[in-house]
């Protein structure tokens, strides 16, 4: 090709544009549009000038790759069954860049471990058990070697490969704001990648109903045995709440299933236990849900729109602090809603005695509408709930003691044409 | 026709009326707009609480409570003072009538306020003892106790107790006076929406222009109370949970002190 003439001539390209006249110096490149690939055009020299002797000389070398020839991954971690891509890169010195020459390597690769591994034809790794072994590949580049013509050159990169298995559990956790042992535990095999087990988690979600929001933190174990638990604690004043999910990952593999973990506000643990126990698990929750009922009263609310306002001075509680049982799961399903009744909208309750229970007993077989007295039944600011429109509650699911007088009974709003006691099963 | 050279009685009378009657006139219209302020105060969170609870409303109640209630109290004090410092003796009876009418905001069958009023010397100018209680939800309510005397001839606020029961139930009596001739009273209330009725009780002394805590018994649950001139009764459970004890404490109201005299416990069905 005459690039003298070229300029001289003002002949245009393809696209019409022209080569100025005083045109001495410049870049170029070229392409070999017959052979793809490594191609057979070899650029030695440029000249540009025949009528004075003008020559340059181009860059003389072969474009070829050279060392480094990494894999994509090292190591490459895969979960068992699941699949993973990998490939090659070379060094192109002519662009100072690594480029993909994964297509090169295709129908090279080989796993040290079948049993554990197997890779295919494109480089795709398939988890077949948990364990550690290496994969390796094999591909032929063109060299940058000028001197030897630059001659084709075979690579074998090789590599480390983790087929995981990672799990944790549980996938529901409650926990108490106290609570110093608890946490997930993630299961990972093989051992050596527990040691980067972190983290995913989402953020914390606390309803409107606690003042106080908690903070997590998932602390690492001091060794790993690749079956580790992983303590959560609890940070945050004034009986702290919240909810967050955390799903554990190492190299890039992310365990199946979540862990969300729930705080309840510890006042309402602590009232549970004070006020419940011993009875049943239907009278915890139905005391539960009667503080959350005061929350949408608007009897109640304002000013008692928190657990942390509305139980203090208001109910017992104790001052445990962890996270007792059947408290800690029955406040966190009052707490997130999973209990989603309101046990007939009952805004308080209380534990009549023998005397008690007898008179209302009574009302209860006349169906008057006038409130019962010497019930025992907790009192209200008669100027915004007089007794004449308390409905007391008689629920038997509630169960009794051995005397046969409820454990509780409950007292929710009423026109004062409706019965003063009822009996109901709030289900 | 003759010119009046001086006043007649008649014209004197008529002038003084002129000049007292504004004065009067001003001081019941800054008292009935005092009682009538915390009256409407009390009215407009009532109406909001029968209102749709939407965030709005529920907003609009929140920020109306955050003062609300101690707007009232003072409302109420300034009313009293006003009246006070008006002419003419006032009776414990036209106090009690003045803060009962503020405070009712439910129908009288419904509610009746919690006022009490004490005057301890049958005198011109005495000293009152006045407590109230208003409730603003369900379950929450303030109070105040407060002693109005003469200073430099005007009645003030000699001393009070801010929300002594806070969402408590009010209940006072006079009991006779110390040994040392100091007033005493006894003040008492139950928790509101208290599953256990706990009942807190106080005894009062009034000397230099301060109240003193003499004696008190608090948060005993589901007590009763009997108070008679010379002894006092108290009987609570000893547990907020089954198997319930009932005990019961005798106190003398002695000029002294208030004294135990005895206590007994049985188990209570």
């Amino acid at each position: 090709m005459d690039i003298g003439k070229l300029i001289r001539e003002n002949v245009p390209d393809k696209t019409g544009k022209t080569l100025p006249s005083d045109l001495t110096t410049g870049s170029y490149e070229f392409h070999d549009l017959t052979n793809k690939g490594v191609g057979s055009l070899f650029e030695g020299k440029i000249i540009y000038d025949k009528t004075y002797g003008h020559v340059t000389y181009g860059c003389a070398l072969c474009c070829g790759w050279s060392t480094p020839v990494p894999l994509w991954y090292d190591p490459i971690s895969v979960i068992i069954t699941g699949f993973q891509d990998d490939g090659v890169y070379a060094w192109y010195p002519c662009e100072n860049q690594y480029d993909d020459v994964s297509t090169a390597f295709y129908n090279g690769w080989s796993s040290g471990a079948p049993s554990i591994v197997t890779v295919d034809y494109y480089g795709a790794h398939h988890g077949v058990a948990a364990g550690s072994t290496t994969s390796q590949s094999f591909g032929v580049l063109q060299s940058n070697n000028v001197h030897l013509m630059c001659p084709n050159h075979g690579y074998t990169p090789s590599g480390n490969v983790n087929t995981i298995s990672i799990s944790q559990s549980p996938s529901i956790l409650n926990m108490s704001s106290g609570d110093t042992g608890i946490g997930i535990t993630v299961s990972v095999a093989p051992p050596t990648v527990a040691s980067s087990v972190v983290f995913s988690v989402g953020g914390v979600t606390n309803p409107v109903t606690s003042s106080s929001t908690a903070s997590f933190t998932y602390n690492t174990p001091s060794t790993f045995t690749g079956n580790d638990l992983w303590k959560i604690s609890i940070g945050g004043t004034n009986s702290p709440s919240g909810a967050q999910d955390a799903l554990a990952c190492t190299y890039g593999v992310c365990a199946p299933q979540l862990s969300s973990t729930t705080v309840p506000p510890q006042i309402l643990i602590q009232m549970m236990q004070a006020e419940t126990n011993g009875t049943t698990n239907t009278a915890m929750t139905a005391v539960g849900e009667v503080v959350r009922n005061r929350f949408s009263s608007s009897i109640f609310n304002p000013p008692y729109s928190t657990y942390q306002n509305a139980i203090p001075g208001q109910f017992a509680f104790t001052s445990t602090t962890t996270g007792i049982e059947p408290e800690l799961d029955i406040a966190a399903s009052v707490f997130t809603g999973v209990s989603a009744g309101n046990f007939c909208g009952s805004l308080a309750f209380w534990s009549p005695t023998t005397t008690q229970w007898q008179n209302v007993q009574t009302a209860l077989q006349s169906g008057t509408t006038t409130f019962p007295a010497n019930i025992g039944a907790p009192t209200f600011n008669p100027s915004v709930w007089p007794t004449s429109q308390q409905q007391i509650l008689f629920v038997p699911a509630i169960g009794s003691n051995q005397n046969g007088v409820p454990f509780f009974l409950f007292l929710t709003q009423r026109s004062s044409t409706q019965p003063a006691a009822i009996n109901v099963s709030c289900n | 026709m003759t010119l009046p050279t001086k006043s007649s009685p008649s014209r004197i009378i008529g002038l003084l009326c002129f000049t007292i009657m504004p004065l009067i006139v001003g001081a019941a219209a800054r008292l009935q707009s005092q009682f009538d302020k915390a009256h409407a105060l009390l009215e407009d969170i009532s109406h909001l609480q029968k209102h749709e609870q939407d965030k709005q409303t529920i907003e609009e109640l929140s920020k109306l409570l955050d003062s609300a209630p101690q707007r009232v109290e003072q409302l109420l004090n300034s009313g009293l003072l006003t009246l006070l410092n008006s002419p003419g003796l006032h009776t414990t009876n036209e106090l009690r009538q003045k803060l009962t009418a503020a405070l009712q905001v439910a129908p009288t069958e419904q509610y009746s306020p919690e006022v009490f009023v004490f005057s301890s010397t049958p005198k011109n100018h005495p000293p009152y003892f006045i407590a109230y209680n208003f409730g603003y939800c369900a379950a929450c309510s303030r109070n105040w106790i407060g002693a109005f005397g003469r200073v430099d001839g005007a009645y003030r606020i000699l001393a009070s107790e801010e929300n002594p029961f806070p969402n408590h139930s009010l209940s006072v009596t006079w009991l006779p006076q110390a040994k040392n001739g100091e007033p005493r009273f006894l003040a008492y209330g139950t928790n509101w929406g208290d599953p256990h009725n706990r009942l807190s009780v106080i005894a009062f002394s009034f000397a230099d222009s301060h109240f003193r805590r003499v004696w008190s018994r608090t948060d005993l649950p589901q007590a009763t109370i009997k108070i008679s001139p010379r002894k006092l009764i108290i009987s609570f459970v000893t547990s907020l949970r089954p198997p319930w004890t009932e005990r019961t404490e005798v106190y003398d109201i002695l000029p002294e002190q208030i004294q135990l005299r005895e206590s007994s416990e049985q188990p209570r069905p």
